[in-house]
Order: C-alpha cells, then sequence, then structure tokens
C-alpha cells in the first residue's frame, strides 16, 4: 500500500489482482445488475486511486476497499431508484449475474440470489460480505463504519431474514 | 466499451490512467491544513484590512481572545472532521467534537457580546458579510468533501468550519449585541453550514472513501 501511495504501478497491478475479483462479486450480488456492478467497479477502482492518501494503516486495505465498494453501490442503487422510481424492479432482479461460473444447481441459486435481493441494503452488505467474502466481523464493521456489535446484529438479521425466505424450499443456506 | 475486454481489465485500465496521471497522492492531513489555512488566512487578512481601514482597534483583538480562541478551534475540528478519513468509529469522533466545539463557540460568541452598542449600518449588512467571506472557505471545504462519500455529519462539520471565517471577523468589526449576534451572525453561520450540507450532498463524488 505504501508503494502504491506513491505512484508504484506494480504494487497496484498486485493490490487489483489481489482484491478486484472480490470486490466485483461483492457488488454484483449487491446490484444484480452486470452494468451497474461493472460502472460501480470502475468507480471503486478510481477512488481507491484517488484516495489513496486517506488510506489509515489502522484497517486492512480489503476492509477499506469494501468500504469504498459500499459506499459506491449504496450511491449507485441511490440514483438508479431515483431514476427508475416508477419501473419494475423485477426487470433488473432477473438479469443474470456476469462472470459468475454456472451454479451446481442454477435454480437454488437463482433463488438465493432473488432472496439476498429482497434484504435491507445494509443486511445485505454484512451477509454477502460476511457469508461469500469471508470478511471478518471487525472488516465489515470497518467497512460499513459501524461497530463490530452493529456488523453481527446485522448479518444476524440477515440471515434470519434469509432463512425464512427460503424456507419453502426447504433448504437451510 | 472496448470489444473483447472484460469487466476487470476495463476497470483496471480506467485506474491505471488515473494513477498515471496523479502519481503523487496527497495526505488527507495535507488537505485538512490547507482547509483551516484557508478559513484563518481569510480571517487574518479580513482582520488587517479592518485594522487598516479603522473599523476596528487592535486593543479589540485582546478584549475579544475568549471568543477568537474556541472560533479557531472550531476552524481547526471542522476542517479534521471534514476530511479525516473514517476508521471505525474515530471519523464520528472528530465530527462530535467539531459540532460541540460550533456549539459552544456559539454560546460564547453570544454570552461575550453584552448589551452592545448601536450601529448605522443595517443589521443584515453583518449576515451578508458573515456569507460573503464564507463563500471562499466554503468552496474549499466543498473540494474537500468531494473525496469522500457523502455524509451529513461531516459536510455539517465543514460548513461549520468555513463559517468560522465570518464569525471572527464579526468578533472585530461588529459591536452590536447580543440578540442581534444570536439572530444576524449565527444565523448566517448556521445557514452556511446547512448550505455545505445540501451542496455537498448534490456534488458529484471524486471518491467515495470511507
Amino acid at each position: 500500500m505504501e508503494r502504491f501511495c506513491r505512484g508504484d504501478e506494480a504494487a497496484f497491478e498486485m493490490l487489483y489482482e489481489r482484491h478486484a475479483p472480490a470486490v466485483f462479486g461483492f457488488l454484483q450480488r449487491m446490484m444484480r445488475e452486470p452494468a451497474l456492478a461493472e460502472d460501480v467497479l470502475q468507480t471503486t477502482f478510481l477512488s481507491v486511486v484517488r484516495a489513496r492518501g486517506r488510506y489509515e494503516p489502522d484497517s486492512t486495505v480489503r476492509a477499506w476497499i469494501f468500504a469504498i465498494a459500499a459506499n459506491a453501490g449504496r450511491d449507485a442503487l441511490r440514483r438508479r431508484k431515483a431514476r427508475r422510481e416508477d419501473a419494475s424492479p423485477a426487470t433488473a432482479a432477473r438479469e443474470p449475474v456476469a462472470d459468475t461460473p454456472e451454479p451446481p444447481d442454477p435454480a437454488a441459486s437463482r433463488a438465493v440470489q432473488d432472496a439476498l435481493m429482497q434484504l435491507p441494503v445494509d443486511q445485505r452488505e454484512a451477509v454477502v460480505m460476511h457469508k461469500l467474502h469471508d470478511l471478518s466481523f471487525a472488516e465489515i464493521a470497518t467497512a460499513l463504519g459501524i461497530t463490530i456489535g452493529a456488523a453481527k446484529v446485522r448479518a444476524h438479521r440477515g440471515y434470519t431474514r434469509l432463512r425464512e425466505l427460503l424456507a419453502p424450499l426447504g433448504e437451510s443456506i | 466499451m472496448t470489444g473483447g475486454e472484460t469487466p476487470l481489465s476495463r476497470a483496471r485500465h480506467a485506474a491505471m490512467a488515473e494513477l498515471r496521471a496523479t502519481p503523487q497522492a496527497v495526505s488527507w492531513r495535507r488537505q485538512a491544513l490547507w482547509l483551516v489555512q484557508a478559513q484563518v488566512g481569510l480571517a487574518l487578512a479580513g482582520m488587517a484590512v479592518a485594522l487598516v481601514a479603522g473599523l476596528a482597534r487592535p486593543s479589540e483583538l485582546f478584549f475579544h481572545a475568549v471568543t477568537v480562541g474556541p472560533l479557531l478551534v472550531v476552524a481547526v475540528l471542522g476542517a479534521i472532521a471534514a476530511l479525516a478519513p473514517r476508521v471505525g468509529r474515530v471519523g464520528s469522533s472528530w465530527r462530535i467534537g467539531a459540532l460541540g466545539a460550533a456549539a459552544a463557540a456559539m454560546v460564547a460568541v453570544t454570552l461575550a457580546r453584552g448589551a452592545g452598542s448601536p450601529s448605522d449600518s443595517p443589521e443584515w449588512v453583518c449576515s451578508v458579510s458573515h456569507l460573503g467571506v464564507g463563500l471562499v472557505p466554503l468552496a474549499f471545504a466543498l473540494a474537500g468533501l468531494r473525496q469522500s462519500a457523502p455524509s451529513w455529519g461531516r459536510a455539517l462539520a465543514a460548513g461549520l468550519g468555513a463559517g468560522t471565517t465570518g464569525a471572527l471577523l464579526g468578533e472585530l468589526v461588529c459591536h452590536r449585541g447580543m440578540q442581534h449576534v444570536l439572530v444576524y451572525h449565527l444565523g448566517a453561520w448556521l445557514l452556511l453550514a446547512v448550505s455545505c450540507a445540501v451542496i455537498s450532498r448534490r456534488l458529484r463524488r471524486r471518491s467515495f472513501a470511507p
């Protein structure tokens, strides 16, 4: 990170290789709209470059980049909502997630994705970061600007709601 | 979109081009220093003009030390709160500190004024002057706020910090009483802070860093 802050391109390449795929996966799960997720991925890494003077070593680089992705994602969702106030959300929700390998059970995967999209954004962020990207609760707390306890509560509420939504499938997540 | 490129490589190229354009990172501490310099520097320049023009006497600077001190604290804390990264709850501590200091400074500025003395100029001149001299610090604050994710607290603290320039000048030049300060000075200061928060929310961000 220190080398990257000094403008070292190789250091940025390493950082990008390490974190960009996970961040893109996170954004795809948050947005369910490939074009929007791609836009926000670009915004996220432009932000990383522009704001590298704001990075503090108190947090992990991963948590910092996820924080930027979550902020950019929330802003994009807010703007999209403002643009499409009258449009049906089902259109966007049914678009496929790009660059994701075909899951073993596409129907179950689609059901989980649909259930995820029904969670409030704050719970969805916590669940996706924790369950699908293995961030610790300390990292989630840093990324979302909340306490560790609040991160646990958000994730717990998200899991509870997901179980309710997926109960008809007869499978636990 | 370029044909054949994956989303990941497109984002990488865009970020790399940005890195080449700005190879040196500017730390948030340096940006906060610039913001404080803009706020306090402009207030000092205004004070110098007021002294040269005979609108105030040098002895008044000492008389107003009890209010100038807290206002300088608000200028510094407001700049830090506007630009400090949010790491855990640290960012919100700066914001709470800045908002608390601003509230204390407003009470000090009002109570220290007492009965005051009458003036020939209309009372709204103070509000207009306060807003006028606050425009440059406000522009600096807004430029700084574009470097991070939107936050009402952050923007409000930045606006209160920007408002200290007018408050510092008002302390030296205006001699009216407590009620005038409460309505025409603090009103303008709060208007500047709220304007900063509203404008900042509508600005296109350069970065969404915490």
